[in-house]
């Protein structure tokens, strides 16, 4: 169904709304291993790229297939589960569980895997740098300490995929650096695939390729 | 002409549900075993199916010879059936073993791995399961018929009761095999639900008689008990000062089915107790080979859904096999009878009591009690229809007891004093906890005694004799 070149592909994928249309017949590749950003005006069609490569939404028409399996053809179960243990997802908002800690949010996603392990978490907090607030509840927390804890949440899976959309969206450009780095340098560590979609440019530079999208098609296909 | 008779259609109604049952457990079993070996699963499924018609094909060939040529097999079946019942446990019980590492079995682990064992195996595994119970059902389907006077009621009800099981029985079953029903079940899991659905599918015997251990039990004490009277005798010493009534009452619960029951209920209970916290505490295999993470909870979590997944099964059996004790127990605590004695008179010497009359029948197959009158004593016979279908006549009393008489329970007597219960077929026969045994001439009408005869055994009683002892 695919090469080991071709990790995640996506095949004349378009997705229509009543009164719209967000994607138009999207072809595109991305290598096991890629960060990918992903960048255009509101309203281009990023998000739902995003949603749809996740199977959190469905194409109208089109394949996606990833790691060899075509997940537009997987029933509501079977995507749940490949969901659980191949990706990873990080949002603008941190939608960390108001009333856990640190270290029972992180926990929360491991439970959803399999089953919860403290001392993991604990060691995944401390590995983003947050291994002095992992008692701390989410509104003790900066916006980038969150997210920092959204990463690590995100990560705990050890997923092959992280998908992240617009993760620093609500921080300053001094936290936005910082996240950043983390994500680069676990990056390195694990070789997972990124795809991150932004409308910033300094954002989009941390990756080593930059889809451009405009009203739903990819205009431009940048290697750097 | 009533189409509509309960019995035949209750009796074929769970036969066809216990086939849908056991082939839904087997075959998702072989499905879950097979992996990628789906040819050899193919095949012992249809091994199993084979013989599951083969098996249904003899047991109504039997049926039908043994009824053509008037050849009585109940206890046979009985027998069958609780060999089977025990040889799937003790299988279970090696499985159980042999699952968590202890060699039982020997050569015959490399026969579990050759394919051309387990199709054997799959193809004889329906003849344990059904044959000795479908032979019974046939053959009381028969009986049924010819008793009732309806033979077009019976089968007709009896189809229905096939077509009602099998009608949402194989969609169901069916739906479970593809729904992964298999992944609950490992191979002691397996033997051990087949046993357990065997016993509650009950054949033609119930809880308490399908144990071997309380017939094992009987005989042991039974030697025991004579054993201690022989003592006695030839020490020429009185017993009865000596065996009080609380020393009797031990023998008799020594004896009774309670403490069978007990045992049975232990020997069946304890293995799927041993199963179950084996298979949810033994530590896990493999772990230390699993990378750390995300992996490695995975492989937790899975074992731990396995383990969960196969104990269900046998827990499942556990709790069936305690509520059918709990029903067992009910049933023994309330069906002891005690029926009133008649009055009956001597004529010229010679008492008479008639085979049947004004509803009461002497072959009915309960004990039917009569009392006759001699100066101030008032002496019991006990009149009861034996297995093999004639009538054993005794007094009310034994040789050992005070005369208190016996009371029924199923195919038991049971002794009102010691509560020693003794199996109707050896009524009849002298000695021991048995009845004593009167002189009597059935004839197609009534039955005769000698009232000479009675008041010499009763005298004899009385005085202790019969013990031989010095009273």
């Amino acid at each position: 169904m695919g090469s080991a070149d071709e990790f995640i592909k996506l095949r004349c994928v378009s997705k229509e709304y009543a009164t719209a249309s967000a994607l138009r017949g999207i072809d595109m590749v991305v290598e096991k291993g890629q960060w990918v950003s992903v960048v255009g005006p509101s309203g281009s069609g990023k998000s739902t790229l995003l949603n749809i490569m996740s199977g959190l939404d469905n194409p109208t028409s089109g394949q996606v297939v990833i790691d060899s399996t075509d997940i537009t053809a997987m029933k509501e179960d079977e995507m749940a589960r490949f969901r659980r243990e191949k990706i990873g997802f990080v949002f603008q908002q941190s939608h960390l569980i108001p009333y856990l800690n640190a270290v029972e949010n992180v926990m929360l996603a491991q439970y959803f895997h399999s089953i919860a392990d403290e001392r993991e978490a604990a060691d995944s907090l401390e590995r983003v740098g947050m291994g002095h607030r992992i008692d701390h509840k989410p509104s003790q927390l900066s916006g980038g300490e969150q997210q920092r804890i959204c990463i690590a949440r995100a990560l705990i899976n050890s997923p092959q995929i992280l998908l992240a959309d617009e993760p620093t969206g609500n921080l300053d450009r001094e936290n936005t650096r910082k996240i950043l780095e983390l994500l680069n340098r676990l990056y390195s560590e694990r070789q997972f695939t990124i795809i991150l979609v932004t409308h910033d440019p300094f954002v989009a530079q941390w990756g080593r390729r930059t889809i451009t999208m405009e009203d739903g098609k990819i205009i431009r296909d940048e290697y750097r | 002409m009533n189409p509509f008779v309960a019995a035949p259609f209750i009796i074929i109604f769970r036969e066809g549900l216990k086939v849908c049952i056991v082939s839904l457990f087997v075959i998702s079993f072989l499905d879950a075993r097979s992996g990628d070996k789906s040819h050899a699963a193919s095949k012992w499924t249809k091994a199993f199916i084979i013989g599951l018609i083969l098996s249904l094909t003899l047991s109504v060939a039997i049926a039908a010879f043994t009824i053509h040529n008037h050849i009585d097999v109940r206890e046979e079946i009985g027998n069958f059936i609780a060999y089977s019942f025990a040889m799937l446990y003790i299988l279970a019980v090696i499985g159980l073993y042999q699952t968590h590492g202890i060699e039982l079995l020997g050569p015959l682990k490399k026969a579990g791995n050759n394919s051309f064992f387990v199709t054997a195996v799959c193809f004889a595994v329906p003849f344990m399961l059904f044959l000795p119970e479908n032979v019974g059902a046939f053959a009381f389907l028969h009986e049924t018929a010819l008793m009732k006077g309806n033979t077009y009621g019976c089968y007709f009800s009896a189809f229905m009761g096939l077509v009602l099981s099998a009608g949402p029985g194989i969609p169901i079953a069916s739906y479970l095999r593809k729904k992964g029903i298999g992944s609950f079940f490992d191979l002691p899991g397996l033997l051990f639900s087949l046993a357990v659905i065997k016993l509650i599918g009950g054949g033609i015997r119930g809880f308490a008689e399908m144990t071997l251990v309380s017939s094992v039990q009987r005989g042991a004490m039974k030697m025991l008990h004579d054993m201690i009277h022989q003592l006695f005798v030839i020490l020429m010493l009185p017993d009865h000062p000596l065996l009080t009534p609380f020393v009797w009452r031990f023998v008799g619960f020594l004896f009774g089915s309670t403490l069978a029951i007990v045992i049975a209920l232990f020997v069946l209970a304890a293995p799927l107790a041993i199963y179950i916290v084996k298979t949810i505490f033994s530590p896990m295999t493999g772990i230390e080979m699993t990378q750390e993470g995300a992996h490695r909870r995975a492989f937790i979590a899975a074992q731990r859904s396995r383990r969960r997944k196969v104990t269900a099964p046998v827990f499942i059996s556990l709790l069936l096999v305690f509520a059918s004790w709990y029903a067992a127990s009910g049933e023994r605590s309330t069906s002891l009878y005690l029926p009133q004695p008649l009055p009956v008179v001597s004529d010229k010497g010679v008492i008479s009591i008639p085979l049947r009359e004004s509803g009461d029948d002497l072959f009915d197959g309960r004990i039917h009690k009569f009392s006759f009158s001699s100066g101030s004593d008032v002496i019991r016979i006990l009149i009861v229809k034996k297995p093999d279908g004639r009538l054993a006549t005794c007094l009310d009393a034994c040789e050992i007891c005070p005369q208190e008489g016996y009371g029924q329970s199923h195919e038991r007597i049971v002794c009102l004093y010691c509560k020693t219960p003794i199996p109707l077929k050896s009524i009849g026969e002298p000695g021991g906890c048995n009845p004593i045994p009167l002189n009597a001439v059935v004839t197609d009408r009534d039955v005769r005694i000698q009232a000479s005869d009675i008041l010499k055994k009763w005298q004899d009683v009385k005085t202790g004799k019969t013990k031989g002892s010095v009273k």
